[in-house]
This record gives structure tokens, C-alpha cells and sequence, in this order.
């Protein structure tokens, strides 16, 4: 009897402790649930003190000598080390330390390995980014870099540091997201640092229109594509003012009759998802004249996906060579946006298309050559082997390289389809004495102009809008980085990849790129709208913002006795020129049907709005459903080719001057009704739609979140009470907007300021996880502190980190 | 009871030193090990091991719980349907509880000897 009951609980007990033991038990989401719950293991180990913040003494011989890290009241990290490769280790360490989870699954979905931790439900995902090449991207750039002493030594020693806190970790220490996902850290390795900067471009420059603008121009035929899509908006206040002259001999291009290698047949989808259009930022700096203080001002707020834990990592480094604060990406060295004592710098991205398809002529039925010429070419056969979560054999996906790419897309239903995919962030760099890296570096230790202009040669991809001014009242801007040579409208539609003439033509020399110093206006601005007037000797087409930078050069040109406050006002600012140009047209329009609805109370409020996309306001709501539903009433065409292709819409500011000029243009005949619509009707009916949604604050209209990169809503900021909006400069999206704002004063100290929504811990169970959202909502900022020593009072530090090389 | 107490403040003890360097199911075995060498009748033991994981496993998710002002367990608790972060503790108390219990209990009926 006793032996039967002492079976029976030995079965009980280890039966119950097997099925907590395991990871997604019984096909449940929920993890190892024993390990998970054991406060001595699971994630209650990741409940941080939020009470006390003891100094801690950390040995590595790697360092070449003792070096600190003291972190201040908001836990932003002051490095002071005594050599570029000691700083490089110790943000490397206090990275992965404070965001070594979003290290890793960054790289993991740039990279295509999601699945190995995620299972199947990443498979797509992860096969797609392989055939995109992510990781041939990132081990071409990674050549090159290694093979620069400077750029290797920083890469290998911000690694050694990252893995030194790696090595040091228990299971128990692992960040929560490992614990819920059931996985480990992998140690982080210089292809981790390129994959890194893989997924900037992939988010930055990936942008390709080429496909749909064909389906298009196939769909509406090439006199009407050429009325919807022009490619100069007149309206356009360019990056580089229009006055600027250029002193440069452009390089002589052979045509290739491009226009005639272009697709004329073959309308098709596309292989992947266009990147968010949402992706833009602004950055502007104005010369002391227009300032208050006499000194040079230099504003940056870079719009990206909101997320926790967020994209930017606030940190100050500090080496014999370099004394600079700003943002860096946790996962690679160095300071992306930032300030020294003597210069500050900032990006915005640059639209051109880098990304073009060419369609494949394949040899034979096996897709093992092409022809190109008449030639035929042996393609390179990549097997992809993607490890697959609960899978005992992985997924071995054959990816075939031309001279153009590799063939993203070589769906066996659509043979006729298969395209190469040409893409600028795939070449390796040019050789160079430095690389992406190096420039950082330099920018950090930038003494003035000359520092700035050297430092951007390192730079190729994703091409960035440098921003710069310098205490000694220099101010510049450069649309930056390594652009196709093209002919004119080269790249806009799908190549035939059959001819070797379809390619482009090289690069555009750095002496040609567009750039201007210290102009007479007394300001420089980028806000990802075209780059130059068209009068700028290359071709160039890609996606180009066309409200926040007018908007922005016409308050700068206004203003005077410029402030720091005034500059923070005008990030803050959520007015918009899209309602400017488009709401009186639609008024006009309404007006002209003598509709009752023209006296509709929220009409009336319409009427009296001042284009600013407030949190509270309803005008803002209205206005955006009466504008989309016009928009779509118009464009019905598309919806019905939507079901089965891609198709390219027009832009907005050539909607809205298409209702004002040619309100009878057939594209606002409604193809379901008999009658022929004007723009008049159009604008009626969609004001009608519009109505019949409730009156919302603008706020829960737009509905901005901020989610936690495993969509996890416990460790996200959900419904914020935020205005803002995409084309004003206070750009925020449902999921999208100011993911740092910087605005520095380069007096004779510098006076600076930034939020992020976000903070320093990649830790939701740290006090320092999400503290900087509810300010960033509420546009406040910090004092960012550029300390001359680990000594300096202007902080106080909550806790320090001391490195030595010995016991 | 003495012994069950003893027993408690052994898993407790035991549990302190060993559940940070072992697997968490390593506290069903010291339970068990414990009733054994405690010789402790199948009742005392479910008893014993109730409390020692109790205190054991509720008592320190309490203490960081508190360190950590709640920030953490809220999270995790909304994340389990809700619940806020006192009850996590309990939770957790309670899993610990229910493991040491089975553990012991299964340890008690070990010794074919006596206790019957």
C-alpha cells in the first residue's frame, strides 16, 4: 500500500515538475513556467532595485587602463576612458548590459534567424530576408571595415565588451524577453555590427517604387501616368537653396536608351513590403546672426519606429581624442548624433531610389544561367539554411545571385516575374582610409568645418542629410553618401536585367553631391524633401517629403533672435502645409456645390482652424477622414487593381492641385455610377463619409503607440495622449515619429537639449525603462550634460562603474 | 511539530544556498531529501514542505518585489491576465508551496520502514 501511494506521488511530483519545466507547455504561449516563476531564476530577477544604486569595481585586463563610467540622475551613461578602443569596450559593455535582448533580435530579424528562437511563425519572414541579401549586405561592408586597422580595432573592442558582460551573465540574468521566449545570448561579433547597420539601411533606403510605377504606367497608360506622377512638386523648397550654384563639371553620361529597355509588360507584385513612408526626420542649424545669444544653434529629430525599449541610447564618451554626448544605436560604437564642445552634428535620410529591379531572361527552365547581352552567365546559388524552433530538419532555401543581385523573387507560379534585386547597401564600400565608423569618430572629436567635411568621405549607406554648425559660426548641410549615376528616369520603372546597358552608370563623384556652407540666408534644413532644384546636373528620383521642409524653411526665414526655446517650439510644432494647401481647396469645392453641409457645425470648425494638429482638437480628425475619403473617392480606379497588384498612388500635393486646377479632370469620375463626377461631387461624398464618423479628438484618431519590439502590450505604452502629425515638424504617427529630439546651442559651452521616448534600461522591470515617454509626450526636455571630468559637479551621479585592468 | 518546523526552516535554509545555482526543480528534490532525512510522516511533510516553499519562494519574490517598488511585477502581472503584483507574489508563494509539498510528501512515503 505505502509502496503504491509513494509511486503514485513519485509520479505526480515529477510528472508536474516536467510539464513546468517546459518551454510553451501543451501548445500554451507560456514559458517554462517553474523556471519563469523561481524568484531565484525567473523574472523576478529582473525586478532592479529601484531603491538603491551601489558603485561597483569591474576587472578587465582587456582595457589599457582604469576608466569610468559614472551615470547620472536619469541613468544616462558618462564614459571616460583613455583610449578610442577602452571607450569603444566599455560602451560595448554598458549596451549589452542595459539592451541585450533588442541587440540581438534587431540582428535576428535583419538577418533572417528570428526562426531559430521564434519558431514557424517567422519563417516567411526570415526566407524573405535572406533572399533580400541582408546579410551579403552586411559581410561586404564588413570587409572593408576589418581591413581598416582604426575601424577594426574599435569594432573588435566594443565586441570584447559586449561579451565581457555576456560571459558574465547566469541564466538567472538573462533580460526578460530571453526568459519568455526561452532562449540565450549569442555573443556579439563584428558581423552583428555591420548586420546592424544593414537594418538602418533596410528601414532608410530599401524604399522602391519601381514595380507599382510600372503596374501603373502599364494600368493608366504613359500620357495620364505622366499627368498623376510628375516628379518635381513646384512647391518645393529644396534641401540645397535653389540659389546655390554649382562648381562642378558634371561627369558626361552615354545613354543607353534606357526608356526603351524599360518593362513595358509583365504588371506584377512585389516580392516585399515597401518600408513605412512614415520613416523621415528633420535637422536644421542657423548661423549666429539669426540667434539671440550670437551663437550658432543645431536641431535634430530623427523619426523613426517608436518603440520600447527604443531605438537611441543617450551616452557621453570621453578619450583623449573625443569629448562628445549624444545618441548611439545599442549594438554598435560610437555616437550617431551629437555634440562636442566645439561642433554639433545631425541626419536626416536622403529619398533617392538606391533599390531598382531588373527582370531576370533566364537560360533555362532550371534557372541555372541567365543572359545578359546574348551571353549566357552561370548564376551563384546561395543555399540559405534557416534553423527552425521545434523542427528537427531546418529549411534549406536556394537563392539564386546575378550580376544585378540576388533574385528576390522567382516565385515558380509567375515565371515570367522573377527579378534581381539591385541595391545599393548590398556593394562593398569603396576603398577608403575609413569607414562608417571612422566617421562617427570624427564627427566626435570634430573640432570645426574641415573635421566635418573629412569625417562625411567615410560615409556611403543609407545616404544621410549631415547636418553641422560650429562654434565658430560655421553651418553646413550635405546630402551624404554613395548615389547612383542614372539617366533620367532610370530606376523609376522595372529593367530589363538582360541588357548590361540597363545598369547604372557609376556614382556621383563626393566633390558633386550636393551640399552648401554657410549660406546667405543664414540657416540650412533638411526634412527629406528633394535634395536640390532640378536644375542639379544628375538624375535622382525616390520618395521625398513635401510639407515639413517648406514648412520649416519659411518659419526659419521668418524668425529672428532665434532661442533655444524657439527652436524647441518649432520641433513642437504641429502645424501642417498639407491642410494649408488642401483644406481651402475643398472648401472652395464645397462651397461651389451649395450644399447645406458648407454650414455643418464641424464645418464651421473647419473653417476657423489653424492647420495644427493639436491632441484635443476635432478639426484635425475631420480633416484627415474628409481628406482620405476625397482621396479615395477619387483614385477608385486603384482600389479594384489593388486585389491583385501593387499599384503606385499619386502623391498628395498632386491631388490637392489637381482639385484646384483641373477639378473636371476625368479622374474624378467615380467608375461605379453612370453620371460624370467632378471634383465637386467627389469632395461631397467624401465629406459626407467623413461625417459619419463621430466627433474624436485628434489624439484618439490618430492613436500613437509605443510598442514593445515582441508586442508584448504589458511592456508597451499604448493610446498616448500626444497631437502631432506626419506632415508637420512635430511628425508623430500612430507608430512612427520624433525618436530623439536634440537642440544644441554652441556657445561658449554648449547648451543642450533632448528627449527620447523611451530611457536608458532595455528592462521593463528597471525604473529606467520607459521614464523620458510621459515628457517627450508632453514636449519637455533634458539638460543633456557634456561633463569636462568624472568629477564635474553639474551632476550628480546616481552610481559609478570602474573598469580597471586588475584586482 | 517541531520537526516539521525544522523541516521548513531547512528547505528554507537549503533553498536559500541551492536555488540560485540550481534548476528551479531542484526544490522538489531538496523537499524530498529533507522529509527523508527528517523522517517525517507523509501530513508533517506536506506541511512542512507547504511552508518551506511558501516562505521560501513568496517570501523572497516579496522582498525584491518591494526593492523593485512593484515596477516589474505590474508588467507581469498584466501580461498574466491582469492581475496585480501582490497576487504574482502569492502566486509565486503558492508555487513554490505546492512543488516543496509534493516534493516532501514524496520523500515521506520513501522511507518503506515506518509511519503507517
Amino acid at each position: 500500500m505505502r509502496q503504491i501511494r509513494f509511486f503514485f506521488a513519485l509520479l505526480l511530483t515529477t510528472g508536474l515538475t516536467i510539464l513546468a519545466s517546459l518551454h510553451q507547455p501543451l501548445g500554451s504561449p507560456l514559458p517554462a513556467i517553474g523556471q519563469f516563476l523561481s524568484p531565484f531564476t525567473g523574472f523576478w530577477q529582473n525586478a532592479e532595485r529601484a531603491d538603491k544604486f551601489p558603485d561597483e569595481n569591474l576587472v578587465f585586463p582587456q582595457l589599457s587602463a582604469q576608466s569610468e563610467a559614472l551615470f547620472d540622475e536619469r541613468g544616462v551613461p558618462h564614459i571616460f576612458a583613455q583610449s578610442n578602443d577602452d571607450a569603444a569596450f566599455i560602451q560595448g559593455y554598458i549596451h549589452a548590459r542595459d539592451r541585450l535582448w533588442q541587440m540581438d533580435i534587431s540582428v535576428r530579424a535583419t538577418i533572417g534567424r528570428l526562426s531559430e528562437v521564434m519558431g514557424e511563425r517567422t519563417l516567411e519572414r526570415d526566407r524573405l530576408q535572406r533572399r533580400k541579401g541582408l546579410l551579403w549586405g552586411a559581410e561586404n561592408a564588413l570587409k572593408k571595415w576589418m581591413s581598416s586597422p582604426e575601424e577594426a580595432a574599435i569594432i573588435n573592442a566594443y565586441c570584447e565588451g559586449a561579451n565581457a558582460y555576456i560571459n558574465s551573465l547566469s541564466p538567472a540574468d538573462y533580460p526578460i524577453e530571453f526568459k519568455l521566449l526561452g532562449y540565450a545570448p549569442e555573443p556579439w561579433t563584428p558581423l552583428h555590427i555591420a548586420a546592424f547597420y544593414k537594418s538602418m539601411s533596410e528601414a532608410l533606403c530599401s524604399r522602391h517604387e519601381d514595380i507599382p510605377a510600372t503596374n501603373a504606367r502599364l494600368l493608366l497608360g504613359d500620357s495620364l501616368f505622366q499627368v498623376l506622377y510628375p516628379e518635381h512638386n513646384p512647391k518645393q523648397s529644396p534641401i540645397i537653396p535653389d540659389v546655390v550654384q554649382w562648381d562642378f563639371n558634371p561627369l558626361p553620361l552615354a545613354s543607353s536608351a534606357t526608356g526603351d529597355s524599360m518593362l513595358s509588360s509583365g504588371a506584377t507584385r512585389t516580392p516585399f513590403e515597401l518600408p513605412s513612408p512614415f520613416i523621415g526626420s528633420n535637422n536644421w542649424a542657423v548661423s549666429a546672426e539669426k540667434t539671440a545669444n550670437g551663437a550658432p544653434i543645431l536641431c535634430n529629430d530623427p523619426h523613426l519606429q517608436l518603440r520600447l525599449p527604443a531605438v537611441w541610447y543617450e551616452v557621453q564618451m570621453q578619450t583623449p581624442e573625443y569629448n562628445a554626448y549624444g545618441v548611439s544605436f545599442p549594438g554598435v560604437p560610437g555616437i550617431i548624433i551629437g555634440f562636442n564642445k566645439n561642433m554639433a552634428w545631425g541626419v536626416t535620410n536622403v529619398g533617392h531610389d538606391v533599390l531598382d529591379w531588373y527582370r531576370i531572361d533566364w537560360a533555362n527552365p532550371e534557372k541555372t544561367a541567365y543572359r545578359i547581352d546574348g551571353e549566357e552567365k552561370p548564376v551563384r546559388e546561395v543555399v540559405e539554411v534557416i534553423q527552425v524552433k521545434g523542427r528537427d530538419e531546418p529549411l534549406r532555401d536556394t537563392v539564386r545571385y546575378t550580376v544585378w543581385g540576388p533574385v528576390t523573387y522567382d516565385d515558380p507560379e509567375h515565371p515570367n516575374h522573377d527579378m534581381a534585386m539591385r541595391w545599393l547597401a548590398h556593394d562593398e564600400p569603396a576603398e577608403k582610409p575609413f569607414y562608417a565608423l571612422g566617421v562617427f569618430t570624427r564627427l566626435m572629436g570634430g573640432q570645426g568645418l574641415s573635421d566635418y567635411q573629412m569625417a562625411l568621405r567615410g560615409w556611403e549607406s543609407p545616404a544621410q542629410n549631415f547636418v553641422f554648425a560650429s562654434k565658430a559660426n560655421d553651418i553646413a548641410i550635405t546630402v551624404n553618401g554613395k548615389l547612383p549615376l542614372k539617366e533620367d528616369q532610370q530606376g523609376r520603372f522595372v529593367q530589363d536585367g538582360s541588357r548590361s546597358a540597363s545598369g547604372w552608370k557609376g556614382f556621383i563623384p563626393h566633390e558633386h553631391l550636393p551640399r552648401v556652407v554657410n549660406p546667405e540666408r543664414g540657416f540650412v534644413s533638411s526634412a527629406n524633401q528633394r535634395s536640390t532644384a532640378p536644375d542639379y546636373p544628375y538624375y535622382y528620383s525616390g520618395g521625398f517629403d513635401d510639407y515639413r521642409g517648406r514648412y520649416i524653411n519659411r518659419r526659419l526665414a521668418e524668425m529672428e533672435n532665434i532661442t533655444v526655446e524657439d527652436m524647441k517650439a518649432l520641433q513642437l510644432d504641429s502645424r501642417s502645409l498639407k491642410p494649408e494647401d488642401a483644406l481651402p481647396v475643398l472648401l472652395q469645392l464645397l462651397d461651389s456645390t451649395a450644399s447645406e453641409l458648407g454650414a455643418h457645425e464641424r464645418v464651421k470648425t473647419l473653417r476657423n482652424w489653424d492647420y495644427n494638429f493639436t491632441k484635443d482638437g476635432e478639426a484635425p480628425s475631420l480633416f484627415e477622414d474628409w481628406f482620405e475619403a476625397a482621396y479615395a473617392q477619387a483614385f477608385d480606379e486603384f482600389t479594384v487593381w489593388e486585389d491583385s497588384l501593387e499599384v503606385l498612388k499619386p502623391e498628395d500635393w498632386r491631388f490637392i492641385e489637381l482639385l484646384a486646377t483641373q477639378p473636371g479632370h476625368a479622374i474624378f469620375d467615380h467608375q461605379s455610377t453612370p453620371e460624370v463626377e467632378t471634383a465637386e461631387e467627389v469632395v461631397l461624398m467624401a465629406l459626407k463619409k467623413a461625417l459619419e464618423q463621430p466627433p474624436v479628438s485628434w489624439a484618439e484618431h490618430k492613436s500613437t503607440d509605443i510598442g514593445h519590439m515582441a508586442m508584448i502590450p504589458a511592456f508597451s505604452r499604448l493610446d498616448l495622449d500626444v497631437g502631432g502629425y506626419g506632415d508637420a515638424p512635430n511628425a508623430i504617427k500612430p507608430d512612427h515619429g520624433p525618436s530623439w529630439r536634440m537642440v544644441v546651442e554652441l556657445g561658449e559651452q554648449p547648451n543642450a537639449w533632448g528627449v527620447f521616448p523611451g530611457g536608458p534600461s532595455g528592462n521593463p522591470g528597471s525604473a529606467f525603462y520607459d521614464p523620458m515617454v510621459t515628457p517627450w509626450v508632453e514636449g519637455q526636455y533634458n539638460r543633456l550634460h557634456l561633463l569636462d571630468s568624472p568629477d564635474d559637479p553639474a551632476v550628480k551621479p546616481l552610481y559609478r562603474l570602474t573598469f580597471k585592468t586588475a584586482e | 511539530m517541531q520537526k516539521t518546523l525544522s523541516a521548513t526552516i531547512a528547505i528554507l535554509v537549503g533553498g536559500a544556498v541551492g536555488q540560485a545555482l540550481l534548476a528551479w526543480w531542484s526544490l522538489p528534490v531538496l523537499a524530498a531529501l529533507i522529509a527523508l532525512i527528517f523522517r517525517l510522516r507523509p501530513r508533517p511533510a506536506l506541511l512542512g514542505g507547504f511552508l518551506g516553499g511558501l516562505l521560501l519562494w513568496g517570501g523572497y519574490a516579496a522582498v525584491l518585489n518591494a526593492q523593485n517598488d512593484g515596477i516589474l511585477s505590474a508588467r507581469i502581472g498584466e501580461l498574466f491576465g491582469g492581475i496585480g503584483g501582490p497576487l504574482l507574489v502569492l502566486i509565486t508563494g503558492l508555487f513554490g508551496a505546492i512543488f516543496a509539498a509534493l516534493g516532501a510528501w514524496t520523500g515521506s512515503l520513501a522511507r518503506g520502514d515506518s509511519g503507517s
